[in-house]
């Protein structure tokens, strides 16, 4: 058993772990959180969930033309076939399968 | 389970659909990897099992070869995982009534589960978001033993199929954006992460985008609670 490898995982786990219930140990007690944590709180996933969409294309403007516009023609695609059929299943299966497609 | 009705299986596993394509396909790229590197499946079990954060369990494999000293570490897995400070916000009150799940609940909000969350039309069961975010997990575990058992990776080449969670992503905004009649917080979000991206490169933009979104918003919801009670 390599003994120092698994401080590692564990010291990468206890961070994340952390990290995670930092909010929960601030706000999560009996008090309950102050209105204005529990106020953003409601209002942060839609901006959560745009920055994630940030996250997964960031590689964008700064590799290749056209790596770049494979992604964003794919991303292009989900929204479309979101407004078209407006169904979650349809959305992500067909942009991943023609993102597939693109890169081959 | 508590609360749990019968067709709720499946029902999650409709939902956590996307996360497992992407969860199988990255968890066993990681495994491979982490065999490759000289650590077996019980290594892939524990990692996956214990730290269960894709992005930092990848950056942690040359890390377990060349025997890093604990201090770069744990500032490497603070810089890589400080986006999972933001995420807790939005359950606190919905993960207090939780009792015993409730520290699983906590440890085991990846991006994508929390993704599943934010996709939620109403308020679910404990079973349910319980039964999501085990999955999820039970997803990436899986993954990562079979690339370790497999070592060199797939025998078939499924590159690409992991973009099924950017489209995931970008579904539940175009849910957000046509349902919701205040589309400024996801507004605020986008142009703080292209902001931050474009001054910061693409390695560590999002904490900062997300601290920047979170004064703009708390700001933002303090003036209008004030403009409200005037």
């Amino acid at each position: 058993m390599n003994l120092h490898a698994l401080c590692i995982v564990l010291v990468c786990a206890g961070v994340t772990a952390v990290l995670r219930a930092l909010p929960f140990l601030f706000f999560g007690g009996k008090n309950g959180a102050p209105r204005m944590v529990l106020a953003l709180g409601r209002v942060l996933p839609p901006a959560i969930m745009a920055a994630l969409v940030v996250y997964c294309l960031k590689g964008v403007p700064f590799g290749s033309l056209e790596d770049g516009a494979k992604q964003l023609i794919a991303a292009a695609a989900v929204v479309a076939l979101h407004l078209w059929k407006r169904s979650t299943l349809v959305s992500i299966a067909g942009g991943t399968a023609l993102y597939m497609m693109l890169i081959r | 389970m508590s609360g749990m009705v019968k067709g709720d299986r499946l029902r999650v596993l409709r939902m956590t659909l996307p996360v497992m394509c992407g969860y199988l396909f990255l968890g066993t790229a990681f495994g491979a990897t982490l065999a490759q590197a000289g650590f077996g499946p019980a290594w892939a079990l524990m990692a996956s099992g214990l730290v269960y954060a894709g992005s930092l369990q990848f950056v942690m494999v040359p890390f377990l070869v060349s025997g890093a000293s604990l201090l770069t570490v744990a500032l490497t897995a603070l810089m890589v995982n400080a986006r999972h400070l933001f995420y807790g916000l939005s359950w606190i009150e919905r993960f207090s009534r939780m009792k015993a799940i409730r520290p699983y609940m906590i440890f085991s909000l990846t991006d994508e589960t929390y993704s599943v969350f934010c996709s939620l039309p109403g308020e679910e069961s404990d079973g349910v978001m319980l039964r999501i975010a085990l999955y999820d997990q039970l997803y990436w575990v899986a993954g990562s033993v079979i690339g370790s058992l497999l070592a060199t990776g797939l025998p078939f080449d499924l590159t690409g199929i992991d973009f099924s969670m950017t489209a995931l992503f970008i579904v539940i905004c175009v849910e957000r954006a046509l349902a919701s009649e205040n589309r400024l917080p996801m507004i605020v979000g986008a142009c703080c992460s292209l902001l931050s991206l474009f001054l910061l490169g693409p390695d560590r933009f999002l904490a900062p985008a997300l601290a920047a979104t979170a004064l703009l918003l708390t700001v933002m919801g303090a003036a209008k609670g004030k403009e409200e009670r005037a």
